[in-house]
């Protein structure tokens, strides 16, 4: 029996300003089950109005009992208009309810009163269906755990530790107190190390009621996934975030509640993964899991050169990555094109169920009775802990001579039985490189290619250097000139490391000559100094130079027949090299 | 600072013949999604990599499976199109493009190749305008190298050696000149993919013109001309009408 009684701090309203208040109540849903909560919110604003001492809530029962309230909120605002100032108050009280009996019900209207005045809420009209069916099994009472926060978001595994491959059902479970509204999914959880399937999502909440550490909370199943690991270790499940508003216990401009928004997350979870036991058998492809092989053939008798259709199924609550196409070793006598495989999911007592179908086409060649054998297929079970075969029925067909000679009915690639798919992805690819046809449609790509005419042109220009070095003994003599004065030189000059000043000498002035005679094409000796000038002017050699060289000259004669240096080999050495660069250079 | 120039050119390299890490990594997180089935999922990502600017046969490839699996023939069609261009010679590519243009011929008559003519578009499927062109330049300049090499030796065995390189490598440069100038016409071509189904092609840029013909999702069209809102399409058979310019994307 709930009461009339007065309840929260209540209000008492004086009016001394002309506007009509605005006085309402409304509850957040128009039909609740047995058992769920409803918000049912009563408002006022105006100006010029004094919150009194209370307001008399309605009778409700038998269908709701009140669990608790929440404010009052109380906003007011000032203003002076005229030199008359107003003061605009909106005030605001939450009442949580809870359906305790089914049917139609109609929460009366409510009234507080001014002076001579009494004003009213409309009534509200409210369903009250029977409780839903129960929702997903929650989570146990666990001993010593109570909810740090409310509202909090908790993942929940179904074990302790798994195999890669085998099924995870992980569920979120909401665990309030504070009624809500509007939740919504904030964040997907990062489930990088698995394959994910989703199992279940809750249209709507459905709280059980449970008590943890003295204090009842509502807890909700709000969505479940099957989870595959891909490896072993200790993959993470990341954390998932929830979305809701609750009211924020004021009103907008308009009288409208206002709301904040809040989200919640639950904490990521690693899961334990062990590495399969070693010891797998030949063609296990990492199916984790109870599995069962089914093989069925559309008839048992069939003519040579007609169709059958042999579907091989292979169900299990493991990855359905790794259900490959099973070995079918058909007797040489059929004709097989590959199958069509078609997968069906389904969740089966709150666990994925995998079914893939592979479906053959077989054309019988010969009559005879055939055995189609058993098709086998590898896995490992978890809760065995160790390998097992799963296995289907052999199948006997008889085949008769069908008209015509066999093998003639064949299947062309265009029969409905045989599908066409596209190719699969390419992947693996270690870098994705630009092809971008880049500077292929560019002409100065094309054009460059003609600086090869130049290579060209070089080697030709090679070609008559080299005919007339060995057509023209002068011209040969004069390119070899300036090389093989430099030689000499270098030979003179490893007498000065010997001190031997005479052959140095006598070396230099025989590389001078030398070079004289290459260079102008006459014999280097035998040539009179007044010789050598008049060829060098005839060859039009600056004065400097032809002056230099007879002073050179000079100076080593007079070493040679001194024995020694004057003052010293290297400037000689020097002069001698500078001359002749220097006439190779006025040569030119 | 020569080592700097030297460091920023193998960056430039790198980043220009390898493309970027992060398309990688989009391209490969696409590539999970679509080996699980979701399809949609792995066309935005797909969709992301491409937005990095980077133009590559396998992720062209890729998206255009994608929308497949989704039921979206055109753009499929429109995706391997543009993979095509990038390397023809990819055989998967080609059985793709192939039932794509069985599943076109169940809507609209295809006449069938001649035998030149198909042995023609395999010539031009060797290879993108840009392998024709690196082809075309490594001969052109092993012939430029032996030709120099032919002129400075002096050897008669020698001579006959590289003169028979010579021609050999005249032969290969205008056989690749030819293919590239083959191929980069047909990729020039001005050529579209219808992108919706059973698209009314008309006598003329606008509805009130008759029906001549309906184009099926996926069939490559030439592009004539574009006008208020309006395409003059040309099926290669030789059918000719207008479309809306809407229900194709150039390739």
């Amino acid at each position: 029996m709930v009461s009339l009684a007065l309840v929260g701090s209540g209000f008492f309203i004086a009016l001394s300003g002309q506007t009509r208040p605005n006085f309402s109540a409304q509850l957040d849903q128009t039909r609740v089950p047995v058992g769920a909560r409803a918000v049912l919110t009563v408002s006022l604003e105006g100006e010029n109005i004094e919150v009194g001492r209370g307001v008399q809530l309605p009778e409700l029962s038998p269908y709701f009992q009140m669990e608790g309230q929440m404010g009052p909120s109380s906003r007011t605002e000032m203003s002076i208009i005229n030199g008359r100032m107003t003061k605009r108050t909106s005030w605001q009280m939450q009442y949580v309810l809870i359906a305790v009996k089914s049917g139609q019900f109609t929460i009366p209207r409510m009234a507080f009163s001014s002076g001579n005045q009494v004003y009213y809420t409309s009534p509200i009209s409210v369903e009250i269906t029977e409780a839903k069916t129960a929702a997903p099994a929650g989570p146990a009472e666990s001993k010593g755990f109570s909810p740090p926060e409310d509202p909090y978001l908790k993942l929940e595994l179904d074990q302790g530790e798994y195999y890669p491959g085998e099924q995870i059902r992980v569920s979120w479970y909401l665990y309030y107190q504070e009624p809500f509204v509007n939740l919504s999914l904030g964040m997907s959880p990062v489930l990088a190390d698995f394959n994910a399937m989703e199992l279940e999502t809750a249209a709507q909440l459905s709280p059980a009621q449970k008590n943890f550490g003295g204090r009842n909370w509502n807890v909700s199943f709000v969505r479940s996934l099957a989870l595959f690991p891909l490896r072993a270790g200790k993959p993470a499940i990341g954390s998932m975030e929830l979305r809701f508003q609750r009211s924020s216990g004021r009103r907008d401009f308009f009288g409208m509640p206002l709301v904040q928004e809040y989200s919640v997350r639950a904490e990521p979870v690693s899961v334990i993964v062990q590495p399969l036991p070693a010891g797998a058998p030949a063609g296990f492809t990492g199916a984790v899991g109870t599995f069962s092989v089914y093989s069925h053939l559309s008839k048992t008798e069939t003519r040579t050169g007609e169709n059958l259709n042999l579907e091989i199924e292979i169900q299990g609550d493991g990855n359905p990555d790794y259900i490959l196409e099973p070995k079918l070793e058909f007797p040489p006598a059929f004709e097989i094109y590959p199958p069509e495989i078609k997968l069906e999911k389904e969740v089966e007592a709150g666990r994925l169920q995998s079914h893939k179908r592979f479906n053959y086409v077989a054309v019988a060649r010969e009559a005879g009775e055939f055995k189609i054998p058993e098709v086998s297929f590898s896995y490992f079970d978890p809760g065995a802990k160790e390998y097992r075969l799963a296995q289907s029925e052999p199948i006997l067909v008889k085949v008769t001579p069908g008209p015509g000679l066999a093998g003639t009915a064949s299947l062309s690639p265009s029969s409905p039985e045989i599908k066409a798919d596209i190719r699969f992805i390419k992947s693996g690819q270690k870098e994705l490189p630009d092809q971008s046809p880049g500077i292929f449609g560019k002409g100065w790509f094309w054009l460059s290619h003609l600086a090869g005419i130049f290579l060209v042109a070089a080697a030709f220009w090679y070609r008559v250097y080299q005919a007339r070095l060995e057509s023209d003994p002068g011209f040969a003599r004069k390119q070899r000139a300036l090389g093989q004065f430099k030689k000499q030189a270098k030979r003179a000059k490893n007498f000065t490391r010997a001190k031997d000043y005479l052959q140095f000498s006598s070396e230099l002035k025989k590389a001078l000559l030398e070079y004289l005679g290459n260079r102008f094409n006459q014999s280097p000796w035998g040539l009179l100094e007044e010789e050598m000038v008049e060829v060098m002017k005839k060859e039009k050699i600056p004065e400097e130079l032809i002056r230099e060289l007879i002073h050179l000259l000079n100076d080593l004669s007079q070493a040679q027949y001194a024995g020694k240096i004057a003052p010293e080999p290297e400037p000689l050495l020097s002069r001698s090299e500078k001359w002749a660069q220097a006439l190779e250079k006025a040569g030119k | 600072m020569k080592k700097n120039i030297l460091a920023l050119g193998l960056m430039i390299i790198a980043f220009a013949g390898f493309g970027s890490p992060a398309a990688l990594s989009l391209f490969n997180q696409a590539n999970s999604l679509y080996s699980r089935g979701r399809f949609e999922q792995a066309i935005s990502f797909y969709q992301q990599a491409l937005q990095s600017g980077i133009q590559n046969s396998d992720l062209y490839y890729n998206l255009g499976n994608a929308y497949y699996k989704t039921g979206d023939l055109g753009r499929a069609a429109l995706c391997w199109r543009r993979a095509e261009r990038l390397n023809p010679a990819d055989p998967d590519l080609r059985a793709n493009l192939e039932l794509t243009g069985k599943m076109i011929s169940e809507h609209l008559p295809v006449p069938a190749q001649s035998s030149l003519t198909d042995f023609w578009r395999r010539v031009r499927d060797l290879g993108s305008a840009q392998k024709w062109g690196t082809r075309f330049s490594i001969f052109i300049w092993g012939f430029w190298l032996s030709l120099f090499l032919y002129l400075i030796f002096s050897a008669r065995r020698m001579k006959r050696i590289l003169l028979g390189l010579n021609l050999i490598l005249v032969l290969l440069t205008l056989a690749a000149g030819a293919g590239f100038g083959f191929r980069y016409h047909w990729e020039q071509e001005p050529a579209g993919v219808v992108l919706q189904k059973n698209v009314p092609a008309r006598s003329g840029p606008g509805e009130n013109f008759s029906l001549l013909f309906e184009l099926p999702a996926g069939a490559r069209v030439l592009i004539r001309e574009c006008g208020s809102g309006y395409c003059k399409v040309e099926f290669p058979p030789g059918m000719i009408g207008w479309v809306e310019g809407k229900t194709i994307e150039r390739i």
